[in-house]
C-alpha cells in the first residue's frame, strides 16, 4: 500500500512541480508580454512615423501615435473609431476606399509619396506604408506614414542643386578645357621662347657657360667648345677644368682669385685670360663673369670672347704707332685738303713746331721761299692722281733755319680707292748735305793740292824767266811793262793757289795761346780807320776774361778780317759792325754782326764754295778759306742772314781738349 | 866765292835760278834730281849752301837733307817747294833742325832767294 500510496504521492507530487512549473512558466511569459507590450507601446508612442491602426474588416481607427495627431492636426479623439474616408486627410474618399480595398486584399501597399492634408489645410507629402496581421484573432492594419515633405524638398533642392552642380562643373570643365588650351599655347610659347634661347646661344658667337660652384656645367654652348676645343661632357668629366685651361700658375691664380672675388663682391667682372685650347693654342681670352640665382643655387654665367686676333691687332697696331712716334723721321698725316691731322714728335724736334700749332695748319707753314710755284704744283699733281712724290726739299724751320727734308708723300686710300689723307715722311739730311758739302770740298782740295804743284813749277819758270829778262838793259819799254805783268800775275796765281789750298786742306801752323779778345782787337785797329771813312761804326761787345785758346793766330786773323771786309762790302752805304765775344758752353763764340744787305738763300747755300763770289772783284775765296781754317781748329762757321737787315757770322772755337 | 848747289827735278827751274845766282855772283852747282845731288854731296865738291827741291821721283829733297846728315855735310840750306802744303813735311824738316823759315814756295821772288841766302850765309 504504502508502495502504491507513495507511487501515487510521488506522481502527484511530480504533477504538482509540473503543475508549478507551468504556472511560473506562464507567470513569465505573462511578465514577458507585459514588457513587451510596455516596449511596443513605448515604440509606439515614440515612433518617427505617424502610426494608424485599423480594424481591418471595418477599416475603423483602432489607435493612432502622438506623432500622426501632431503631424495632421487632428485630435485624438477624432481619429478613434472613425473610418479612414471619413477623415479628409486623404485627398478624397474615392482614393482612401481604394486603398483600403488595396490593403484588404493585398494585405500590404506602399506609397512613395502620397499627398495628405492637415487639418489647417497645409498639404504634406507622405510616405505610406500598411501591412496587414492578425492580433488576438482579429485582423489589423497598421498604416506607418512619415512626413517626407522636408525630405522631398530637400530631395527637390538636391535636385536643383544637383542641376546647378552640373551647371557649375559644366562651366568648370569649360573654364578647364580653356585653360588647356591656354596651357597648350602657353606651353607652345615656352618651348618657342626655348628654341628662341637655344638658337642665340647656339649662334652667338661668344662661349657661354652657366655652371655650379663644383664647376658643374648646366650651359656650355657650342662657341665654347669652338672656343675651347673640349665638349661639355669632357668639361663636366674632368676634375680640375681650370687648370686644363690655365695650366700657367700665374694665369690659374688669377682665374682662382677672380672667382674668389666675384663671391665676395657679388657683382660681374671683366678679366682679360691667357687660355690654353686642347689643341695646344694660347688664345688671349676676354671674359665676363657674374653670380646668378638659378633654381635656388648660386651659378657662375660666363661669356668667353676670342680677342686673341684683337690683341693682335692692338698689338701690332701699337707697334704701327710706336713706330711713327719713335722714329726719327718727320711724319706728318694731313687730310685730302692737306690739313694736318697729325705730326710726331720728330716733327716737332725738326721743325721746332709744335704738335698743337701745326695740327689744323698746312704744311705751307714750312715753305721756305726756296722752290717756285711749279715745284708745288708738280708735287701737288702727283700725289692728287694717287702716286708718291720723292724728293728733297728745303724746308723752313719755326727759328727761320732752313733745313733739307728727303721727302716721300703717299697718299692713303680708302676700300673704293678714293684719297682719304696724304702721309709724308721725311728725314732731315741737313746734316748728310753739310757732310757732302765738305766732302766735296775736301775732294776739291786734294785736286787743288795736287795740281797746285804741278802749276807751281811752271809758274816758276814764267815768273823766274820774267825777272831775270827785267835784269836786261831793256830798251821796249813796253817789252819791260809786259815782263813785270808776267811777273806780277805769277805771283797773284800763286796767291790764289795758296788761298785755294788753305781752304782745301788747311792746316793750323803754328799754334800759340791767345787772348781772343787781343786777337780781334789787332785785326780791328788795322781796318777801323778805313771803315769810319765808309761810315761804318764798330761797336765792341767783349765779354771779359774768357778763356785762353790755342789757335793760329796769323790764320785767325785772316778769318777775322775776311769776316770784316765781306760786312763792309754789305754795307756800301755805311752801317754798324757789332763784335761780341761769348762763352757757349764747350765753345767761345764769336759773332760778327752787321747791318748791310743781308743775303738771299740762294747766296746763304754757296759761300763756302770756293770761287763763288758776288762781288765784282772777289775771287771766291774768302769765306772757303775762313771755312777751311775754322775746320782745322775743329770749330764752326755759321751764317744767319736776313734780307735787307744784315747778317751774323758765328765763329765757335772749342776749348780745352778739342782743340 | 860762295858755291850753292840747286837741286831741282825740273832743268828750266834750275836754270832760272842758276842764271840768276851767278849773275849775283855766285858760282853755282847743278843737280837735276836728288841722284845727282847725293853724288855730288858725297864727292868732296864744296858746297857752300844747296837750295833743294822736295817733290822729286826717285830721291826726293827729304831723301837728299838726310843723305847730307849722314855725310855729316853742314852747310845751310833753302828748301824751294811747288807745294804749298808743307804740312806733310814740317815734322820731318823739323827733325833735320829746320823751320818754316827755311822754306819757300815756288813761284818765288828771285830777290827774295837772294835776301834769304845772303841771310844764311851771313853776307850783308
Amino acid at each position: 500500500m504504502s508502495k502504491e500510496l507513495n507511487e501515487k504521492i510521488k506522481f502527484l507530487q511530480g504533477r504538482i512541480n509540473e503543475l508549478e512549473r507551468k504556472l511560473l512558466e506562464r507567470k513569465q511569459i505573462k511578465e514577458r508580454l507585459e514588457a513587451s507590450e510596455v516596449r511596443f507601446r513605448r515604440l509606439f508612442e515614440s515612433a518617427q512615423d505617424g502610426i494608424l491602426i485599423l480594424d481591418a474588416n471595418t477599416g475603423q481607427i483602432v489607435e493612432v501615435n502622438p506623432l500622426l495627431i501632431e503631424m495632421l492636426g487632428y485630435s485624438r479623439e477624432e481619429f478613434l473609431g472613425k473610418k479612414l474616408w471619413d477623415i479628409s486627410f486623404i485627398k478624397d474618399i474615392a482614393s482612401s476606399k481604394a486603398i483600403f480595398l488595396e490593403l484588404q486584399t493585398k494585405g500590404y501597399v506602399r506609397y512613395e509619396d502620397l499627398p495628405l492634408q492637415t487639418k489647417d489645410g497645409r498639404k504634406i507629402e507622405v510616405e505610406f506604408v500598411s501591412n496587414t496581421y492578425v492580433v488576438n484573432h482579429e485582423k489589423v492594419i497598421q498604416c506607418n506614414i512619415r512626413d517626407i515633405t522636408e525630405r522631398k524638398r530637400a530631395e527637390e533642392e538636391l535636385g536643383k542643386y544637383k542641376g546647378h552642380l552640373e551647371e557649375l562643373v559644366k562651366e568648370r570643365t569649360a573654364k578647364l578645357e580653356l585653360e588647356i588650351t591656354e596651357r597648350a599655347q602657353t606651353e607652345g610659347a615656352l618651348r618657342e621662347s626655348e628654341i628662341r634661347l637655344y638658337t642665340v646661344l647656339e649662334t652667338i658667337q661668344e662661349g657661354i657657360t652657366l655652371s655650379d660652384e663644383a664647376g658643374h656645367f648646366y650651359i656650355y654652348n657650342s662657341a665654347m667648345e669652338k672656343l675651347t676645343g673640349y665638349s661639355r661632357e669632357e668639361a663636366n668629366v674632368c676634375s680640375d677644368f681650370i687648370n686644363l685651361l690655365y695650366p700657367d700658375p700665374e694665369e690659374q691664380q688669377r682665374a682662382l682669385q677672380g672667382i674668389t672675388e666675384l663671391f665676395e663682391s657679388g657683382t660681374s667682372r671683366e678679366t682679360e685670360m691667357r687660355m690654353l685650347t686642347k689643341d695646344g693654342q694660347l688664345k688671349c681670352i676676354l671674359i665676363w663673369s657674374s653670380l646668378t640665382l638659378y633654381g635656388g643655387r648660386r651659378m657662375f654665367l660666363s661669356a668667353y670672347r676670342d680677342i686673341t686676333e684683337r690683341k693682335q691687332a692692338e698689338e701690332t697696331l701699337r707697334k704701327l704707332s710706336s713706330a711713327v712716334r719713335q722714329t726719327a723721321d718727320v711724319v706728318i698725316i694731313t687730310n685730302k685738303d692737306g690739313v694736318v691731322e697729325y705730326v710726331n714728335p720728330a716733327f716737332e724736334k725738326v721743325t721746332g713746331y709744335t704738335k698743337r700749332e701745326t695740327v689744323g695748319q698746312t704744311p705751307r707753314i714750312l715753305k721756305s721761299g726756296k722752290h717756285d710755284q711749279s715745284f708745288y704744283e708738280i708735287l701737288w699733281k702727283t700725289v692728287l692722281s694717287g702716286n708718291f712724290f720723292h724728293d728733297i726739299l728745303i724746308n723752313k724751320k719755326k727759328n727761320g733755319e732752313l733745313y733739307y727734308a728727303l721727302k716721300t708723300i703717299t697718299p692713303i686710300k680708302d676700300e673704293a680707292g678714293n684719297i682719304t689723307h696724304f702721309v709724308s715722311v721725311d728725314k732731315d739730311i741737313t746734316e748728310r748735305k753739310e757732310m757732302e758739302k765738305r766732302e766735296r770740298l775736301a775732294q776739291l782740295g786734294e785736286l787743288v793740292a795736287d795740281m797746285a804743284h804741278e802749276v807751281n813749277n811752271p809758274l816758276m819758270i814764267i815768273s823766274g824767266n820774267a825777272q831775270i829778262s827785267l835784269m836786261e838793259e831793256i830798251q821796249n819799254e813796253n817789252v819791260k811793262e809786259n815782263l813785270k805783268i808776267i811777273f806780277d800775275e805769277c805771283r797773284r796765281a800763286k796767291d790764289i793757289i795758296q788761298r785755294l789750298l788753305k781752304f782745301s786742306r788747311p792746316s793750323r801752323g803754328e799754334l800759340r795761346e791767345i787772348d781772343i779778345n787781343k786777337s780781334i782787337e789787332a785785326v780791328v785797329g788795322i781796318v777801323e780807320h778805313q771803315f769810319e771813312l765808309s761810315s761804318i761804326e764798330i761797336i765792341r761787345d767783349y765779354t771779359k776774361d774768357l778763356p785762353i785758346i790755342s789757335v793760329d793766330e796769323q790764320q785767325m786773323a785772316e778769318v777775322f778780317m775776311n769776316l770784316l771786309n765781306n760786312s763792309k762790302d754789305a754795307m756800301p752805304k755805311g752801317g754798324v759792325i757789332t763784335i761780341s765775344t761769348s762763352l757757349a758752353g764747350n765753345f767761345l763764340k764769336i759773332d760778327f754782326k752787321d747791318t748791310g744787305w743781308g743775303m738771299e738763300n740762294e747766296v746763304m747755300g754757296r759761300i763756302f764754295e770756293p770761287f763763288f763770289t758776288t762781288k765784282e772783284k772777289g775771287t771766291g775765296l774768302g769765306l772757303s778759306v775762313c771755312y777751311g781754317i775754322i775746320r782745322a781748329h775743329n770749330g764752326e762757321l755759321k751764317f744767319k742772314s736776313e734780307l735787307h737787315k744784315g747778317t751774323v757770322a758765328t765763329i765757335l772755337l772749342p776749348l780745352g781738349e778739342d782743340r | 866765292m860762295y858755291k850753292i848747289l840747286v837741286v831741282d827735278d825740273e832743268p828750266q827751274i834750275v836754270r832760272v835760278i842758276q842764271g840768276f845766282l851767278i849773275k849775283m855772283g855766285f858760282e853755282v852747282a847743278e843737280a837735276t834730281g836728288g841722284e845727282e845731288a847725293i853724288e855730288l854731296l858725297r864727292s868732296d865738291i864744296k858746297i857752300d849752301l844747296m837750295i833743294v827741291d822736295l817733290k822729286m821721283p826717285k830721291i826726293s829733297g827729304i831723301g837728299v837733307l838726310s843723305e847730307m846728315n849722314k855725310l855729316n855735310r853742314k852747310q845751310p840750306t833753302i828748301i824751294l817747294t811747288g807745294s804749298i802744303d808743307t804740312s806733310k813735311y814740317l815734322k820731318e824738316l823739323k827733325d833735320f833742325g829746320y823751320t818754316i823759315k827755311d822754306i819757300l814756295h815756288k813761284p818765288v821772288d828771285l830777290f827774295a832767294l837772294l835776301d834769304l841766302v845772303k841771310n844764311k850765309l851771313q853776307i850783308a
